[in-house]
C-alpha cells in the first residue's frame, strides 16, 4: 500500500519546490498544486481503504517508537484525511480561476503547507510533532488570511496571528509540562504512563493544551479571531478554513481528551460550553449583514454542535460528532465557495446588495439553498443524518441536563434556518439582472456542482458513512488498541 | 407493486418537471397525467389496508417504512383527488404567469411529503416526509415572489419551529421505546411517567398545531396563502394546513390512545384534551370575526380556512365517536367548499384580474357559473343545509352538547354567526350590486376550468344529502383506530335521541325554495332594466354614482367588534419575540469588538474558568 507519510512529504516537498519552480514557469505552480491535490486524494482514498479495518502504525526513519516519531494511521485518521485532501483539492480547482496574480506561486506554496499542517495534524502519534504541524497549519493560514492585502485582510490575519501566538505557547507550555512529569512525548507512552505522574500538573497541562487548541477550535470564548479571520480571507481559504482546519484542532481536543489520558471528566463541562459555543455562534449570526461573517459565524455554531456531540461520550454521540464533521466540511465549503462567487460577481459582501443574484444565477441560488438547507439539518440532505444522530444519541442519556441542553441545540436550528434564508429571501427577491451573469466557469461549476450532488444524493448511502464514523468514533475512544498499534 | 408505483410517481413527476422545466406543453401534460394515475393508484390501495413496505437502504440500521391505513387513506385519497382538480385549474390558469416555472415541480414534492406523511410506517418516515412536506410548501409559496417571500420566509420560521418541537417530541418517545415503530412506541408510553408524557403530547400536539394554524399560532397563515397563486391558495387552505390536523388525530388516537389521552388531566373535567378544545374553540371564534373585516377575497377566504379548523378540532377534541367523526368529516368538507369557493374566485381573478372586494361587484350576470360556485360553497361554509358543511357542524354541535361542554357549544354557534356574516359581504361584494364600467367585457372563463367548479359544486352538495358515502368510509378510520364507529346510515347518523336525516331535510328545503319560486312566479309582470336606467333618493344613478355599499360594507358591526382587534396580543407577542431575539443576537455580535486587547482577555478568562471548574 502507499505509505502514508506521503500524505505529509509530498505537499510539503512541492511547497518548497513550487516558489523555486515558478521564476521559470509561473504558470507551473498551479498545475503541481493540482497535481499534488490529485495525488493526495487518491493516495488519501487508498490509506482508508487500507485501515479503515486494521490501524496500523508508520515508523520513521527507522528509530522505533517511544523515541522515535511515528504515525498512526486508524479509521479516525482515514476519515479526516479523506475529508481534508477532498475539501482542500476542489477549494484549489475553485481558486484557479481567482488566485492568477504575481504571487499565486507563493498561495499554492502555503496552501500545500496548510493542507500538510492538517493531515499531519491528523496522522502523528507524537505530542511534539503535532505541535510542529499545528504551527505549520497556523502560520500558513495567517498568510493566506491575509493573502488579499487589503486592510481587513490584514488586520485580521494580525489579529489571528496573535491569538494564535498565544494558543501556541499554551501549547508548548503543556508539552513541556507533560515531558517534565512523565518524561516521553509519544502519545501512546503518555497514555501508557501518566497515572503515574502528579495529578495537578497532568490536569493543568491538559488545561493549557485544550486552551491553546480551543483557541484554534473557535470553542467559546477562544473564538475572537474566527469571524475576522474566516471573512477578510479568499473565499477558498475561508472554505478550508471553516472546512476542516478549525474541526482538525476539535479533534486534537478529543484525542487528547479520550485517547491520551481519558480525561472525560472535562466531557459535562464541555457539553454546556458547546451549547454556549452554539448559540452564540448562530445568534451572532442572526443580525450579520455580511454574507461571509454569517458564515463564519454559523462555523462557530457548527463547531459548537460538534462539540457538544463528543461530550455526550456515548460510542453514537461520537460518531455523530464525525459524521457532523463531514457534513460541515462538505455544506460550508459549498457555502463559502457559492458565496465567494457571488461576491466575485456583485464585488459586495452586504447581503442586501444581492437583490436578485439568485433569478441571474439559478445555480448559485439552488446549490446555497442546499448547502444551507444541509447544514439546517432538512432531510433528506447529509446534515439531517448527522444531527438527528447527535440528537438521539443527546436525549438517550435520559438526563434532564442533556434534555435541557438539546433543546437549546434545537432552538440554535430555529435561528439558524431564520438567518439562512433570510439571506435566500433576499437572493430571490428583486429583478433579474442583465449583464453577464448566465455563465459559471468550470472551475466554479465543478466543485460547487459535486459538493451539492454529495449532500443531496448521499442519503442513499447513510448507512455506510455511519460504518465508517462508528468506526472513526470507536478509535477515538479505544485506547489499548491505540497503544497496542503504536507500541506493539 | 401498485404501492411503488404510486410512491414513485410524484418524483418522477417532479424530475420531468425539472428536466422539462421550459417546455410549457410537456410540463403541463406531465403534470395532469401523472396526477390522475396517482389518483387511480390510490384508489387502488383501498383494497390493500394492512400493507407495509420497507424502504430497500437502511438508515441507521433502520428501514423506515410505508403501511397503508383506514386513517392514512381518508388523508391521502383528499390530497390526490385535490390535486388532480388543482392541476385541471391549474392548467389554464397558470398559463403566463411569472415566476411560475418551478409551480408543477414542487407542487409534485408537496404532494410527495403530504402522501408520505399519511402512509408513513414509523416516525422516522413520518419526520423526513413531515419535512419534505413543509419545505416544499415554502418553496411553493414563495415562487410567485414579491410579498410572497416575505410571508412564505415568516410560514418557514414558524415551520421549523414545529419541526424542531416534532423532532424533540420524536426523540423523546424513541429513547424510551428504542424503536420509531408505531406499535412500540404506543406500548411503551403506557408505562412512562405522566410529566414526560405531558411533555411529550405538548411537544408533538404543539408541533402539529403550528401546521394546522390554532389560535395562537396561527398568524403565519393568511398572508402567507393569500400572497401566493390563486389556485394554490385553494390548495392550500383546502388540504395542506389539514395535514396538522392528521398529525393530531394520528397521535391522539394512534400513538396514545383514549385511555393515556384521559389519564393526563387535572382536575375532574379539565384535563389535556379540554384545554387543546378551549384552544381550538378561540380557534373557531377570533380568526372568524377577523375574517369580516377583511377587504381582500383570499384573505377573507384563508381566514375561514383557520376557523373551520377549529371546528373539526374541537369535534376531535370533544372524544365521542360523533365529535371524532364530525371532525373528520368536516375536514372533508372543508376541503371540497374551501376549494370550491377559491376556484370561483380564482375564475372571478382570471377575467378581472383583482381579489380586492372593494372593487369587484355585479358579476352575476357575467359569470353565472362562478357566482354559483360561490353561492353553493358559502352555504357549505356557513353551515346551512342542505349543503354538506351542516352535516359535519351538526355532528360536531351534536356532540358538543350531549357530552355537556356548553361553552364550546356556544363559541361553535358564535363562529358560525361570524361564518354566515363574512360570506354574505363575501358574494355581495364581488356578484352583486352594481357592476363597474370596466368590467363590462367579463366573460365566464372556458369549459375547461369550469369543470372543476362543477365537480365541486356536486361533490359539496351530494355530500350534503349523502354523507352516508363519505361518513361509511370515517365510521372505518374509527374502527381502525380503536374508537367505537359512527353509526351512520346513507342520508345521515341513528342515534338514541336526535337522529339526522339530510334526505328529509334536502327534501323540506328544496320544497320551500319550490314555494319561494312559485310565489315569485305569482307576482306582478317583471321588468328588467339596465342598472343606470333607475334612481335612488331623487338622484338618477349613472356610471359617475357609485351606488352600492362595498367599502366598509359592515361599517356599524365594524365599528363594534373593532376595537376588540386593536390591541392584537398575538401580534404583540411575535413581535416582542422577534425583537427580543434581534436585541440578544445584536449583544451577542457586539461581544466580538475588533479589539486584540479585549481578545485576549477572553482568552484569559477562558483559561482561568477552565482551570477553576476544572482542577
Amino acid at each position: 500500500m502507499v505509505n502514508p507519510i506521503l500524505l505529509i512529504i509530498v505537499p510539503i516537498a512541492a511547497a518548497f519546490f513550487i516558489p523555486i519552480i515558478s521564476k521559470a514557469a509561473k504558470s507551473l505552480a498551479k498545475y503541481i498544486a493540482f497535481f499534488v491535490g490529485l495525488f493526495n486524494l487518491i493516495a488519501a482514498i487508498y490509506i482508508f481503504m487500507h485501515t479503515i479495518n486494521t490501524p496500523i502504525s508508520v515508523i520513521i526513519a527507522g528509530y522505533k517508537p517511544p523515541v522515535g516519531i511515528n504515525l498512526y494511521v486508524g479509521p479516525l485518521a482515514a476519515v479526516l484525511s479523506i475529508v481534508i485532501t477532498f475539501i482542500g483539492f476542489l477549494s484549489m480547482i475553485y481558486s484557479f480561476k481567482y488566485i492568477n496574480d504575481d504571487s499565486s506561486p507563493l498561495f499554492y506554496s502555503m496552501f500545500l503547507l496548510l493542507l500538510t499542517g492538517a493531515i499531519g495534524m491528523v496522522l502523528t502519534a507524537d505530542i511534539f510533532n503535532l505541535f510542529v504541524f499545528f504551527e505549520i497549519l497556523c502560520i500558513s493560514s495567517y498568510a493566506l488570511v491575509a493573502y488579499d492585502r487589503n486592510r481587513d485582510g490584514l488586520e485580521a490575519s494580525m489579529k489571528y496571528l496573535i491569538q494564535g501566538s498565544i494558543g501556541s505557547v499554551l501549547i508548548l507550555f503543556g508539552i513541556a509540562l507533560i515531558y517534565f512529569s512523565i518524561g516521553t512525548l509519544n502519545m501512546a507512552d503518555i497514555a501508557l504512563k501518566y497515572q503515574n505522574a502528579n495529578k495537578n500538573l497532568i490536569t493543568i497541562a491538559i488545561i493549557l493544551m485544550i486552551t491553546g487548541f480551543g483557541i484554534e477550535a473557535a470553542i467559546f470564548p477562544l473564538n475572537s479571531w474566527l469571524p475576522d479571520a474566516h471573512s477578510s480571507a479568499p473565499s477558498s481559504i475561508s472554505a478550508v478554513l471553516s472546512g476542516f482546519v478549525i474541526e482538525v484542532a476539535l479533534i486534537i481536543i478529543m484525542k487528547i481528551i479520550f485517547l491520551i489520558f481519558s480525561a472525560t471528566y472535562f466531557l459535562t463541562f464541555f457539553a454546556i460550553v458547546g451549547v454556549i459555543t452554539l448559540l452564540m455562534g448562530e445568534l451572532s449570526a442572526f443580525k450579520q449583514e455580511n454574507i461571509k461573517r454569517v458564515l463564519a459565524y454559523s462555523s462557530i455554531g457548527q463547531i459548537g454542535l460538534i462539540l457538544f456531540a463528543f461530550s455526550i461520550n456515548t460510542p453514537q454521540g461520537i460518531s455523530g460528532g464525525i459524521f457532523q464533521i463531514i457534513n460541515h466540511a462538505v455544506s460550508k465549503s459549498l457555502l463559502f465557495l457559492s458565496a465567494g462567487y457571488v461576491i466575485h460577481k456583485t464585488g459586495s459582501k452586504n447581503v442586501s446588495d444581492y437583490k436578485g443574484i439568485a433569478k441571474s444565477m439559478p445555480f448559485l441560488g439552488i446549490v446555497f439553498i442546499i448547502g444551507a438547507l444541509s447544514l439546517i439539518g432538512i432531510p433528506p440532505f447529509i446534515g439531517f443524518f448527522s444531527k438527528f444522530n447527535i440528537i438521539l444519541a443527546a436525549i438517550s442519556k435520559h438526563s434532564v441536563l442533556y434534555i435541557v441542553l438539546t433543546a437549546l441545540v434545537l432552538l440554535g436550528t430555529i435561528f439558524e434556518a431564520s438567518y439562512f434564508f433570510k439571506i435566500a429571501k433576499i437572493m430571490y427577491t428583486g429583478k433579474k439582472r442583465k449583464e453577464g451573469y448566465a455563465k459559471v466557469p468550470f472551475a466554479v461549476l465543478f466543485p460547487l456542482g459535486l459538493l451539492a450532488i454529495i449532500i443531496v444524493i448521499s442519503f442513499i448511502y447513510t448507512n455506510g458513512i455511519l460504518n465508517y464514523t462508528n468506526k472513526a468514533g470507536a478509535d477515538l475512544i479505544n485506547k489499548i488498541a491505540f497503544i497496542h498499534a503504536v507500541l506493539g | 407493486m401498485g404501492f411503488y408505483v404510486f410512491l414513485l410517481l410524484p418524483l418522477v413527476g417532479a424530475l420531468l418537471s425539472l428536466l422539462f422545466y421550459r417546455v410549457e406543453s410537456v410540463k403541463k401534460s406531465v403534470a395532469f397525467i401523472i396526477f390522475i394515475a396517482i389518483f387511480y393508484f390510490n384508489i387502488k390501495l383501498i383494497g390493500q389496508v394492512g400493507y407495509t413496505y420497507k424502504i430497500p437502504f437502511e438508515i441507521w440500521g433502520i428501514r423506515p417504512g410505508f403501511s397503508v391505513t383506514y386513517l392514512g387513506l381518508f388523508f391521502s385519497l383528499m390530497i390526490s383527488g385535490i390535486t388532480v382538480l388543482t392541476v385541471l385549474f391549474s392548467l389554464r390558469y397558470m398559463v403566463n404567469k411569472e415566476n411560475s416555472r418551478m409551480y408543477y415541480f414542487w407542487l409534485f414534492l408537496k404532494t410527495f411529503g403530504m402522501l408520505g406523511v399519511v402512509l408513513s410506517g414509523d416516525f422516522l418516515m413520518f419526520f423526513i416526509m413531515w419535512e419534505m412536506m413543509s419545505w416544499s410548501t415554502f418553496f411553493l409559496m414563495a415562487q410567485s415572489g414579491g410579498k410572497a417571500y416575505e410571508s412564505s420566509y415568516r410560514y418557514l420560521v414558524y415551520a421549523v419551529v414545529s419541526a424542531m418541537m416534532l423532532m424533540f417530541g420524536i426523540m423523546l418517545m424513541y429513547s424510551y421505546a428504542g424503536s420509531f415503530e408505531y406499535d412500540i412506541i404506543h406500548k411503551s408510553l403506557a408505562s412512562i411517567n405522566k410529566g414526560m408524557l405531558v411533555l411529550i403530547s405538548i411537544l408533538l400536539i404543539t408541533s402539529f398545531s403550528i401546521e394546522a394554524a390554532v389560535y395562537p399560532v396561527h398568524k403565519w397563515l393568511p398572508k402567507a396563502y393569500s400572497n401566493t397563486f390563486t389556485t394554490l391558495t385553494s390548495y392550500l387552505a383546502g388540504i395542506s394546513t389539514r395535514m396538522g390536523v392528521y398529525g393530531i388525530i394520528f397521535y391522539m388516537f394512534n400513538i396514545l390512545g383514549m385511555p393515556l389521552l384521559d389519564k393526563m388531566h387535572i382536575i375532574g373535567a379539565i384535563n389535556f384534551r379540554y384545554i387543546f378544545a378551549l384552544f381550538a374553540a378561540f380557534t373557531m371564534v377570533i380568526p372568524t370575526f377577523t375574517a369580516l373585516l377583511q377587504n381582500d377575497g383570499k384573505e377573507l377566504m384563508t381566514w375561514h380556512g383557520i376557523g373551520q379548523g377549529g371546528y373539526m378540532l374541537v369535534g376531535i377534541a370533544s372524544g365521542t365517536s360523533l365529535g371524532i367523526a364530525g371532525g373528520m368529516f368536516h375536514v372533508l368538507n372543508h376541503m371540497t367548499y374551501i376549494t370550491l369557493i377559491l376556484f370561483s374566485l380564482a375564475a372571478v381573478e382570471y377575467r378581472t384580474g383583482t381579489t380586492n372586494l372593494n372593487k369587484l361587484g355585479g358579476l352575476i350576470k357575467k359569470q353565472p357559473v362562478a357566482f354559483l360556485g360561490v353561492l353553493l360553497g358559502i352555504i357549505g361554509l356557513a353551515g346551512i343545509p342542505p349543503m354538506n358543511g351542516f352535516v359535519s357542524k351538526w355532528f360536531i354541535y351534536k356532540a358538543l352538547i350531549s357530552s355537556r361542554y356548553p361553552f364550546l357549544a356556544t363559541a361553535a354557534f358564535v363562529g358560525t354567526l361570524g361564518t354566515i356574516l363574512s360570506v354574505y359581504k363575501f358574494i355581495h361584494n364581488i356578484f352583486l350590486g352594481q357592476l363597474p364600467e370596466r368590467y363590462n367585457d367579463v366573460r365566464e372563463v372556458p369549459f375547461d376550468m369550469q369543470i372543476p367548479i362543477w365537480i365541486l359544486m356536486l361533490a359539496v352538495f351530494g355530500l350534503g344529502v349523502y354523507p352516508g358515502l363519505a361518513v361509511s368510509f370515517i365510521a372505518k378510520v374509527q374502527d381502525s383506530l380503536g374508537i367505537a364507529p359512527v353509526n351512520y346510515t346513507l342520508h345521515g347518523v341513528m342515534q338514541t335521541v336526535g337522529n339526522l336525516n339530510m334526505g328529509i331535510v334536502s327534501i323540506v328545503f328544496m320544497a320551500s325554495m319550490f314555494i319561494g319560486f312559485i310565489v315569485y312566479l305569482l307576482g306582478n309582470r317583471r321588468k328588467h332594466v339596465s342598472q343606470y336606467d333607475n334612481y335612488a333618493a331623487g338622484n338618477f344613478l349613472d356610471s359617475s354614482v357609485p351606488y352600492n355599499y362595498n367599502y366598509h360594507f359592515y361599517a356599524g358591526f365594524e365599528h363594534i367588534i373593532k376595537p376588540a382587534y386593536d390591541y392584537e396580543p398575538v401580534q404583540r407577542t411575535e413581535n416582542s419575540i422577534i425583537r427580543f431575539t434581534t436585541e440578544i443576537a445584536d449583544y451577542f455580535r457586539r461581544l466580538y469588538t475588533g479589539n486584540i486587547n479585549t481578545y485576549g482577555m477572553y482568552i484569559l478568562i477562558g483559561l482561568l474558568i477552565t482551570i477553576l471548574i476544572l482542577l
